[in-house]
């Protein structure tokens, strides 16, 4: 009886030690994919503050207008209508910078085109990070470590057009032929 | 994670021991049971997961010098031990003894030819490619080794890079980094190819390296001799930036064979700008895309424009072009981003590790019950 119990707290211990190293192993695999997700969110803010200084800086544009560059932001990133000539783009500068040359116009889209693929492939990590933490709540066997730990909430940048299209299943703004 | 699920395997097989085998179980034999499948389970999962988020890049580089060491000959001083008969013990057998003789020889080192490239890989050559080296920089130095000798006395030649563009030689060598994009369920992941759908599509493969030279241009471009400038901007800017051109072309596609390529190459490897251009049929330029996992947009989006801003590819100009874009730039992406990526092993991995913990379990169980170590002798001591 002796050795049977020795064997059965070998046993124990043996499963105990994996599962407690399992249990801190997948614990902490979900709070680092946490913090790197609050890291990523910020890390877009960081696109829109370097979207905003190209703006400034190759357009010389004023602080002021920085709210006014926020609203078209989403529909700039989406790149929607912002970049081609007569876009939003250009008609927030014109609007901002009234002395602005249109001779500059291409240098300008050029490093918004750049911007906006940036922002696309961090908005696109960001949710790839939740897709990963997603996977570790409900996956067996780390859901029974983290199925209780709360849904990560993103902040994805859309414009309102997007989301209406997503909403009603319809978009008609696209233009195939150019103008209407 | 779904592979650890073959734990259950041995732990079943305790039970079962446990219940129908409890006296002739000894306590360290559980444990025998339970870690022997745990460490073949941890080392399958390693060893799978390592094949799948292994990848290969290319590295570009030049030759800077070559050399030619004569073969010699040295004398080796040296003292060896043997064992030899040294009288009879007790009993009528033979002792042995330890004796120390001379055993110095002399070590021929054949002749050899290596060319070394501008990040310090050599690579061994054959003596008349060492010459037409020499010939093409237009140089040949003697070098004296000063070697202690044993008969021959062997010196060396050397030769250097002479600095001329045109007498640049490209090399390219592979290198093993971790992608774990590849083997992932990651959105950054691209979708699989059929067997023979690539080549149906008219992908290319990576070109393999053939000696120390691989083509980086692909496609109808490749015949191109101004092609060579693109090979001397792999090889220049391989060094410091580890960066990888890569020129696809195609006639007649249009430009979704490109997005076609960039999913069949993954996205191409951490240090790779692969420039798509497709062509009419007369070889003027219909369309450009520039793809790579490089953060620098910028540089992509202006090789895109310059590129459209041609009639023909001038690869030349391009070449030019490419070398502004990689001056003092971080082009090779960081993988260690990545590093939040799971690897599941695939769906055959974790059938076998089932298959091999089903018969490891019963192998040991068979073991534990057979042999002479029991509940209540756990050391076998008994049992002699």
């Amino acid at each position: 009886m002796k050795y049977f119990l020795i064997g059965l707290l070998v046993v124990v211990g043996f499963l105990g030690v994996m599962g407690v190293s399992m249990y801190f192993s997948i614990s902490n695999q979900e709070v680092s994919l946490r913090n790197e997700v609050k890291a990523q969110q910020e890390n877009l803010k960081v696109v829109f503050d370097a979207t905003w200084k190209i703006i400034q800086q190759q357009a010389n544009v004023a602080d002021e207008y920085k709210d006014a560059f926020a609203k078209i932001y989403p529909a700039l990133m989406e790149g929607r209508y912002g970049n081609k000539r007569g876009g939003a783009l250009l008609s927030f500068i014109k609007e901002s910078n009234p002395e602005f040359s249109t001779k500059l116009y291409e240098k300008v889209s050029e490093s918004i085109e750049a911007q906006r693929i940036n922002f696309a492939n961090e908005q696109k990590k960001l949710i790839d990070l939740k897709r990963e933490h997603d996977n570790l709540r409900q996956t067996f066997p780390s859901s029974l470590v983290c199925s209780s730990r709360p849904e990560i909430v993103l902040e994805i940048v859309t414009s309102t057009k997007t989301d209406k299209a997503f909403e009603t299943g319809k978009d008609d703004d696209v233009k195939l032929f150019g103008k209407k | 994670m779904i592979i650890w699920t073959a734990m259950f395997i041995p732990l079943l097989a305790i039970i079962i021991l446990a219940i129908f085998f409890n006296k002739k179980m000894a306590w360290w034999e559980y444990l025998l049971v339970l870690a022997v499948p745990a460490l073949i389970i941890l080392g399958i999962k390693s060893g799978v997961e390592s094949a799948q988020v292994r990848c290969t890049e290319y590295w570009g580089a030049y030759l800077t010098k070559g050399a030619y060491y004569e073969d010699w000959d040295e004398w080796i001083t040296e003292t060896c031990y043997r064992e030899v008969p040294c009288g009879t013990d007790a009993h009528g057998n033979t002792k042995w003894c330890s004796e120390s003789y001379d055993c110095s020889h002399s070590e021929y080192h054949p002749a050899y030819w290596e060319v070394t490239n501008s990040i310090g890989e050599t690579f061994h050559v054959d003596s008349a490619y060492f010459e037409k080296l020499c010939k093409l920089w237009g140089k040949r130095d003697f070098l004296k080794m000063n070697r202690d000798y044993y008969t021959k006395d062997g010196n060396a030649y050397t030769t250097a890079f002479d600095s001329v563009l045109d007498h640049t030689i490209p090399t390219t060598t592979k290198h093993v980094y971790e992608n774990r994009v590849q083997a992932s369920h990651s959105i950054f992941n691209f979708r699989e190819f059929k067997k023979g759908e690539a080549s149906k599509l008219g992908l290319y493969d990576h070109p393999g390296i053939d000696g120390f030279s691989q083509g980086s241009i692909l496609g109808p471009l490749s015949t191109d001799p101004n092609g060579r400038y693109i090979e001397y901007v792999n090889a220049y800017a391989g060094g410091p930036s580890k960066v990888k051109v890569f020129i696809l072309s195609w006639v007649g596609k249009p430009e979704d064979i490109s997005f076609q390529q960039e999913a069949y190459w993954k996205g191409g490897n951490k240090n790779e700008v692969v420039v798509c251009i497709g062509l009419n049929a007369d070889k003027t330029i219909e369309w450009c895309r520039v793809f790579g996992w490089s953060k620098n947009e910028q540089m992509k989006i202006e090789v895109r424009n310059f590129v459209m801003a041609q009639i023909n590819v001038p690869l030349d100009v391009l070449a030019q072009l490419l070398t502004q874009q990689f001056e003092h730039k971080i082009i090779r992406r960081d993988f260690r981003e990545f590093s939040y990526l799971t690897v599941d092993p695939p769906t055959t991995a974790v059938v076998w590790t089932f298959i091999l913990t089903i018969l490891l379990c019963a192998g040991l169980g068979w073991f534990s019950v057979e042999n002479e170590f029991d509940r209540d002798d756990p050391s076998g001591k008994n049992n002699y």
